[in-house]
């Protein structure tokens, strides 16, 4: 038993891993670059650089052996430092720099407190810009920073064409312009900077140190953090997933599970009927019934519903302003799900039915209602309640259609509107939530039939 | 001698033994409920292939004079925001529909079959990925996923640029936008073999220790020869089955994930005619909604039961299943 429990432990463990694989790939590598929805484009490209560094999509994707490129001001002075281009010149869009003491930027964890990032932090007057680097063959090509991540240039290709200046506004007033034109390698960069005739130790360029726990600051890794601890912060908003999930979830619960269990309730009550009432013209209709009402679209009976309630009782036609508008949601909720439900349940009493112990109590004279609602609904709870236990986890989510559609602010609703505007972090974080919760439902029916059911156990 | 003759008699008509696919066809022939559900299919599947080439003009179709008409004699199912015509309108989002659940299915069942098979023929290492990519995909709710993929393809253009036969009457361009409809298509068809992909998986482990695998196996058959010259044509019924339960999923899919602007973009579809249409039942115009939703229900409904009844005639194991 401890050794199934463990097993089945270990494929949740793996299928929760494949689930932060795939919203990786869905989300942050072909989804790709979504800064056009969030920044000003009246920002202009820098803006969107320092963007794009400040939600991580400058890290390389699988695991970092970057290192970067800083260039650190030495001077004493009490105004920030800051990079232009001189007229025609394209260098400092193209080196892509990013403020690495940005306001609202993550501290990196495993930054080392000497690293340029948290000297600028501690000192005033010394600014760093970054911009990243690949590591040991840092000498052989420049790097440059393009819309994904770092690429390489081509090696023919000049790096920086000629007219490239770049001109360093220094802390105290004093500016640095710097050719770089037709540099092409890292090294080069470097020395254009720091041997500059009229640099005197005022700026000093350099690469940052690679540490081996760099390995893990990357995109794969942040996201697997992210998603575990559930720590995404909207893009639109800078709210955090955990709050979003604690003020809504309540409005999504509020219908879902009203739902839930009335329509549990009376899917049980009409298919036992429709099966008590086999092979009759109840049997039939009721069939017939299900079988039409699993065909109506779910959205006209959203239509529908929504326009008998404009008809009767406009005020909660819309909206949570009263508390009766919660009746019409739940309603079409539980109506919508019933013609599939009472199928299904139709089907598994009946399969039970034709069972040998049945055809025994008869023979032995049980009467057919005893049989039915004594041995079999017992026998049946399995599948039916493995039926609703996998239910659960989508309740928290409710209903994307009726909540967009009925007005009410859960996280269905929200998921639509973070999917209109691309909202990365929290699309993924409720995808990855109610992966989470699906997976562990599973275990626990899968646990319950171990314990229950000594033969699921044998296979 | 009466006896003789009468067995001579029996004899001078023997009856045509029935391999599978024919009792199954005789089987399905029979069941009159089926064969309408086929026929409605039928008509919308040419539906499909011709309002696409007979109501080219529709979209242009505007008429400012005649907006938001009731049905009339001209326009039987009345018109639409911009004066055209909603009948048309209904049948080119049919054409969309059973366009998208076909192209979807194409690629869900065959792709199912094949890791299925794969899966459930070599176990071992192969089976745990392919099964551990499936539970992991079934783990992400239906619409969700979907809507995931749909959004992940927005503005993804593959083979941009590239133009096949370059400089000759035939040239065409080979460019895919998947934020249109055939990234529709894709997701729709990654993202539901699942059900195919385990049912097949189940089968081929039964059937690949079954006598006829073993005596191919013992007149020196290899592996892939074993499996997709003697398991999976006898799978094939499984495929055929998935495939018409498939296709409602599909086309409700279309539906929702049109309503919701993330569907097809530039051609109608019953789910961008109820979004278009939600606020007019107040107001009294009940035609365009009615229109769509009709033509959902009854395509749906035909699906459902013919999928049943296929599934019944095939495979009688399955069913109440």
């Amino acid at each position: 038993m401890l050794r199934f429990i463990v097993r089945r432990l270990l494929q949740a463990v793996f299928t929760i891993f494949g689930v932060m694989l795939i919203t990786f790939l869905l989300f942050r590598v072909v989804s790709g670059d979504v800064s056009a929805n969030f920044v000003n484009p009246k920002l202009g490209a820098k803006a969107r650089l320092d963007w794009l560094h400040r939600h991580g999509y400058d890290l390389p994707v699988v695991v970092n052996l970057h290192r970067r490129v800083y260039f650190q001001d030495r001077t004493e002075g009490g105004q920030p430092m800051f990079v232009t281009d001189p007229k025609g010149s394209t260098a400092s869009g193209r080196l892509g720099l990013v403020l690495a003491a940005e306001q609202g930027q993550r501290p990196a964890e495993d930054a080392d407190p000497n690293a340029p990032e948290r000297l600028a932090r501690r000192m005033t007057g010394h600014y760093v810009w970054m911009w990243n680097a690949k590591p040991a063959n840092s000498a052989r090509a420049l790097v440059r920073p393009v819309e994904r991540g770092v690429a390489e240039l081509p090696a023919d290709e000049p790096a920086f064409p000629d007219g490239s200046l770049i001109e360093f506004s220094l802390s105290d007033g004093s500016k640095l312009t710097v050719d770089l034109s037709g540099a092409r390698t890292v090294g080069e960069l470097l020395a254009r900077v720091n041997e500059h005739p009229e640099n005197d130790g005022r700026l000093e360029a350099g690469l940052t140190e690679y540490r081996p726990v760099q390995f893990f600051r990357s995109q794969f890794f942040e996201h697997l953090h992210d998603s575990v601890l559930f720590r995404g912060r909207s893009y639109a908003t800078e709210q955090k997933l955990t709050n979003v999930i604690a003020s809504r979830a309540k409005y999504s619960l509020a219908i879902s599970i009203p739902a839930l269990v009335l329509g549990w309730v009376s899917a049980m009550i009409i298919s036992s009927i429709v099966a008590y009432f086999r092979d009759t013209w109840i049997d039939r209709v009721g069939v017939l019934i299900s079988v039409l009402g699993m065909c109506v679209p779910m959205l006209a009976y959203m239509v529908l519903g929504q326009w008998l309630m404009a008809e009767v009782y406009p005020e909660a036609a819309w909206g949570l302003r009263y508390k009766t508008n919660i009746y019409v949601p739940v309603l079409i909720a539980t109506v919508a799900g019933l013609g599939g439900a009472v199928r299904f349940y139709r089907t598994v009493i009946l399969d039970e039915v034709s069972r040998d112990y049945v055809r025994t109590a008869r023979a032995k004279g049980v009467g057919l209602r005893s049989i039915l609602f004594k041995h079999v609904l017992k026998n049946c709870m399995l599948p039916i309640l493995t039926n609703l236990v996998t239910a659960i986890p989508f309740l928290i989510m409710g209903s994307l259609l009726l909540e967009r559609f009925f007005g009410v602010p859960g996280l269905g609703a929200f998921m639509i509107d973070s999917i209109a505007i691309r909202d990365m972090p929290m699309i993924t974080g409720m995808t990855f939530l109610s992966a989470v919760l699906y997976v562990i439902a599973l275990l626990m029916t899968d646990v319950l039939y171990a314990v229950f059911d000594p033969r699921i156990r044998l296979q | 001698m009466a006896q003789l003759t009468a067995t001579s008699e029996f004899a001078a008509e023997p009856r045509v033994g029935r391999g599978f696919w024919s009792d199954a066809a005789h089987r399905i022939g029979r069941d009159r409920l089926a064969m309408a559900c086929l026929a409605v299919i039928v008509v919308y599947a040419v539906m499909a292939v011709a309002a696409p080439w007979m109501f080219s003009t529709w979209k242009d179709s505007y008429n400012y004079d005649n907006v938001n008409s009731a049905p009339s004699w001209r326009y039987w199912l009345g018109t639409d925001v911009f004066g055209r015509s909603i009948l048309q309108k209904t049948l080119l989002a049919a054409s969309t529909s059973m366009t998208v659940g076909f192209m979807a299915n194409i690629i869900a069942v065959p792709l199912g079959m094949v890791l299925g098979a794969v899966a459930g023929f070599y176990g071992r290492r192969i089976d745990d990925l392919i099964v551990w990519l499936y539970t992991t995909l079934a783990s992400i709710p239906g619409i969700i996923r979907l809507i995931a993929l749909k959004v992940a393809f927005a503005g993804i253009v593959l083979f941009e640029g590239v133009n096949l036969l370059e400089n000759t009457p035939l040239e065409f361009s080979l460019e895919i936008d998947l934020g249109g409809i055939v990234g529709l298509y894709i997701a729709l068809g990654v993202m539901s073999w699942v059900g195919t992909c385990r049912l097949v998986r189940a089968e081929t482990m039964k059937l690949r220790e079954s006598d006829y695998a073993l005596a191919a196996r013992a007149v020196g058959r290899g592996d892939l020869a074993i499996l997709f010259r003697h398991i999976v044509p006898n799978l094939l019924h499984l495929g055929i089955i998935q495939f018409s339960l498939g296709f409602v999923g599909a086309i409700q899919s279309e539906v929702i994930l049109s309503y919701l602007g993330i569907g097809v973009q530039d051609r109608p579809s019953w789910g961008k005619m109820i979004d278009a249409a939600r606020m007019d039942l107040v107001v009294g115009r009940w035609w365009e909604i009615t229109a769509a939703v009709g033509a959902m229900f009854l395509i749906v409904l035909a699906w459902n039961i013919f999928g049943d009844r296929l599934r019944d005639a095939l495979d009688p194991r399955l069913k109440n299943v």
